[in-house]
């Protein structure tokens, strides 16, 4: 009897039960302290003493979840303790707080003391988003960016997002050319933001002169005769029922098939629809007014040319509108 | 002789009180099961695991190929937060072995090449999936080359756990493991233990960014982490999720952190319940009327006191969204204790409050889904879409004859207050720039209270009936802060 007595004791005293190491009470309660006063020294940036209360929380239960956070902070902390944390306390002061063009003026400058590593380059990333994102001081945002990117062992994440902040604050300037040049300089050109620039760069040229082409194609087509198109003659030789059809068939199942295919091209691919309806018509109206003036044939021809080019300019400004022209770039791989 | 029997009822009481503690087990044999599409119990599991349509599903596979390898290991729930987690990873295509190992261990789960001692085994299945763009590449006629195309995943599901624990595991097969990972079940359910975690979207393109924040949730001690859709630009295309595991910040490449912080998203525009993206993840499989993908469309997640729901919004058809989902939205959110679990978070990927350039608004969703949200008053909407920051004032019900949103009373920094006892409306956020390329931003709309063109995370803090939310630039500084207490 007494040996299965034994058997049972054994039994329970050898139960791991299910609980495989969820700490008990007590030291729950107290970790979760320890996890507080840290992230409150955290937030008070006083990171030499956070890195110090996390040790004691992850100690505390070191195979409970919570000890996972403790030393995820750990590790972050330890990584930038250059200086004894004194640069991180800094950076940590300035993130938390308001962010003024007299503080970053100063932190700018201070950052210069600082030793060669993560919280220099973290640092200056502070200093140029602050210039670009809340300060609005495209120009100064600039610098800061080229003097991040100019930093050694930059991370090719933390290069990109520099990267991608100087190209913001480029065309804030205006400088789609810059943004362009600067995203071949430190070789993203396969970057979305590079196919945007290009449309943009073709854009400050372009926009222009679609709008030129579009007066005098309106200019020329009126001035030669082509007013006459509105009198009901020229409405009757305008709207000839081929013509009529011939213009539906060349605009609309375009439209409905684009948008059909493609979601995404609404309400882009009806605008330009229409948009080329209207450059018909006028070409219509036009080419039946110089008839009725009795235009020469070269005249005609010219005004044709002139239509079409205004047209062309028209489906172009739409296009550029709805960021079509950099789609078409993406695709094309321009 | 007397001694002799009382020894022996010793030993089997012993043995047979030890096996129902779970001190000893029975050897795992996981039958084989084969085929297109299979549907088993994991070993210790309360809940089927149903697999995608693929070119080849198996359970309880053995063996490896000659040149095996593992990667892309990630951990989910498929199961309750605070007793499971389900990993899945890539092998070579001739790999079916299907082993996972675990245990409180670490070192334990290191040595391991086989279940013993404190380190456990558990076996899933593979499946070995193709989407229409790997097939439009191989002639159907070749069997040997339709038996090769395409990618081998695993997954295995890991049930009985102790809540709030950690973990140590390492996936692939003895002899082929993959480094040993950590992960912590979640706290009981309805606690008020403190957790954490992190929100971000539209990773997409640019996977250095996504790995760069994959490395600051990492760093922030997240214990689970929400994604609201496009994860990557092209669903079926493999190379993309290939990019958007193997990216590396830092040193940490994504697959390092998703395999420690366990990743649950919605599904985007661009994912489009690609056969990548099913067969990639194991999410939670609650079938329900109307319901594609084998119930990983739409469901919900249970962490400590908080619900979250993972909603799809781009579906073949707006009866999805105006019946089936907002059905089961209702009828989830009907049957929720919300003294044992306060909080309530949706998060599903195009916003109904936007006042970015791009996309904007998506207000027919607004119609369909905010009656829901407001009538079951939901915390906080999590969206992706428009690739910005945002966060909206507090929102309940519409102005008159309109679907625009009416703004509720709110206190400092734009934040719901208490109004008979509950928060005065649902707060929208817009994480969506984690890698895609940015749009712009305005905070001219009315119901827009932040809003920044920028790459960033969030975290969210809970502790019992307090929120904090934090939502990060890259550079570790704040755009956007607030607190609700109910």
């Amino acid at each position: 009897m007494h040996q299965f007595l034994i058997g049972l004791t054994a039994c329970a005293l050898l139960l791991p039960g299910r609980s495989w190491g969820q700490p008990s009470a007590a030291p729950a309660d107290h970790q979760r302290e320890l996890l507080a006063e840290a992230e409150a020294a955290e937030r008070d940036a006083v990171p030499m003493r956070a890195a110090s209360l996390y040790r004691s929380a992850r100690d505390a239960a070191p195979t409970s979840r919570l000890a996972r956070r403790a030393s995820s902070r750990i590790a972050w902390l330890e990584a930038r303790s250059d200086g004894d944390y004194g640069p991180l306390a800094e950076l940590m002061e300035i993130q938390r707080g308001e962010i003024t063009a007299a503080r970053m003026e100063a932190f700018a400058a201070r950052l210069e003391t600082f030793p060669a590593g993560k919280v220099r380059r973290e640092s200056r990333a502070q200093v140029a988003s602050a210039w670009l994102r809340q300060l609005d001081q495209p120009t100064k945002a600039l610098v800061a960016f080229e003097a991040w990117l100019a930093e050694p062992d930059l991370e090719i994440a933390e290069r990109n997002i520099a990267v991608s902040g100087a190209v913001q604050a480029r065309k804030r300037l205006g400088d789609a050319h810059g943004g362009l040049e600067l995203l071949r300089r430190e070789g993203f050109t396969a970057e979305p933001e590079m196919y945007h620039l290009r449309a943009a760069a073709l854009g400050e040229v372009a926009r222009p002169a679609s709008w030129l082409a579009i007066v005098l194609a309106l200019a020329f087509g009126l001035g030669a005769g082509g007013w006459r198109g509105l009198s009901p003659a020229g409405v009757r030789l305008a709207l000839s029922p081929a013509r009529v059809v011939a213009a539906a068939y060349a605009v609309l199942p375009p439209a409905v098939i684009a948008t059909a295919y493609d979601f995404t091209l609404y309400p882009s691919a009806p605008v330009l629809a229409g948009v080329c309806t209207v450059a018909l018509a006028f070409a219509a109206f036009a080419g039946a007014g110089l008839r009725l003036s009795g235009a020469s044939s070269r005249v005609r021809l010219i005004a044709a040319a002139g239509t079409s080019l205004g047209a062309l300019s028209a489906g172009y400004l739409v296009a550029d509108r709805y960021a079509l022209v950099e789609a078409l770039f993406w695709w094309r791989g321009i | 002789m007397k001694t002799l029997p009382a020894l022996g009822l010793g030993a089997i009481t012993l043995l047979a009180a030890c096996q129902q503690t779970g001190a000893i087990r029975d050897d795992q044999e996981l039958p084989s099961i084969e085929g297109k599409q299979i549907r088993y119990t994991p070993e210790g599991c309360d809940y089927d695991v149903t697999t995608p349509e693929v070119e080849h599903a198996l359970a309880g596979g053995t063996g490896v190929g000659p040149e095996p390898f593992v990667d892309h290991v990630h951990a989910s729930w498929a199961g309750p937060s605070h007793s499971t987690f389900a990993v899945n990873w890539r092998t070579d295509n001739l790999t079916l072995g299907t082993q996972l190992l675990y245990g409180t261990d670490r070192a334990a789960v290191e040595a391991a090449e086989e279940e013993g001692g404190s380190v456990r085994l558990q076996r899933g299945h593979t499946m070995r999936y193709a989407s229409f763009i790997d097939l439009g590449s191989v002639d159907r006629e070749d069997a040997e080359a339709m038996a090769r195309v395409g990618t081998r995943v695993h997954e295995a599901h890991v049930c009985g756990l102790d809540p709030s624990t950690t973990y140590y595991y390492k996936v692939g097969n003895p002899g082929h493991w993959s480094q040993v990972y950590d992960v912590s079940t979640g706290p009981a359910p309805g606690t008020k233990e403190p957790f954490r975690f992190a929100v971000s979207g539209d990773s997409r393109n640019r996977v250095n960014i996504w790995a760069a924040v994959q490395k600051a949730i990492l760093d922030a001690g997240a214990d689970f982490q929400i994604h609201s859709g496009d994860a990557v630009n092209i669903g079926p295309i493999q190379e993309q999720w290939d990019q958007f595991f193997e990216a590396t910040s830092g040193g940490v490449a994504a697959q390092d952190v998703l395999a420690r912080v366990p990743f649950m998203m919605a599904n985007g525009n661009h994912d489009i319940l690609a056969i990548n993206y099913l067969a990639q993840f194991a999410f939670p499989q609650e079938e329900s009327e109307g319901e594609s993908s084998e119930g990983m469309e739409w469901y919900h997640l249970d962490y400590g006191n908080a619900r979250l729901l993972f909603l799809n919004d781009t579906t073949a058809n707006d009866t999805i969204i105006t019946r089936y989902q907002r059905n089961w939205l209702r009828e989830n959110l009907r049957s929720l204790d919300r003294e044992k679990t306060p909080w309530v978070f949706v998060v599903h990927h195009k916003p109904t409050y936007s006042c970015g350039s791009t996309h904007g608004s998506d207000t027919s969703l607004r119609a369909a889904w905010q009656p829901v949200f407001d009538e079951f008053k939901v915390d906080v909407v999590f969206n992706g879409h428009v690739h910005n920051y945002e966060r909206s004032r507090p929102i309940r019900g519409f102005q008159e004859g309109s679907n625009a949103g009416v703004v509720a009373a709110s206190g400092e920094r734009g934040v719901p207050v208490l109004v008979d006892g509950e928060p005065s409306g649902t707060v929208y956020v817009v994480s969506a720039g984690a890698g895609a390329p940015l749009y712009g931003s305005g905070t001219d709309c009315y119901h827009t209270q932040v809003g920044e063109s920028v790459e960033h995370y969030a975290i969210v803090d809970i502790e019992d009936r307090t929120l904090w939310f934090r939502a990060y630039r890259l550079n570790g500084s704040i755009i956007d802060e607030f607190t609700i207490t109910k």
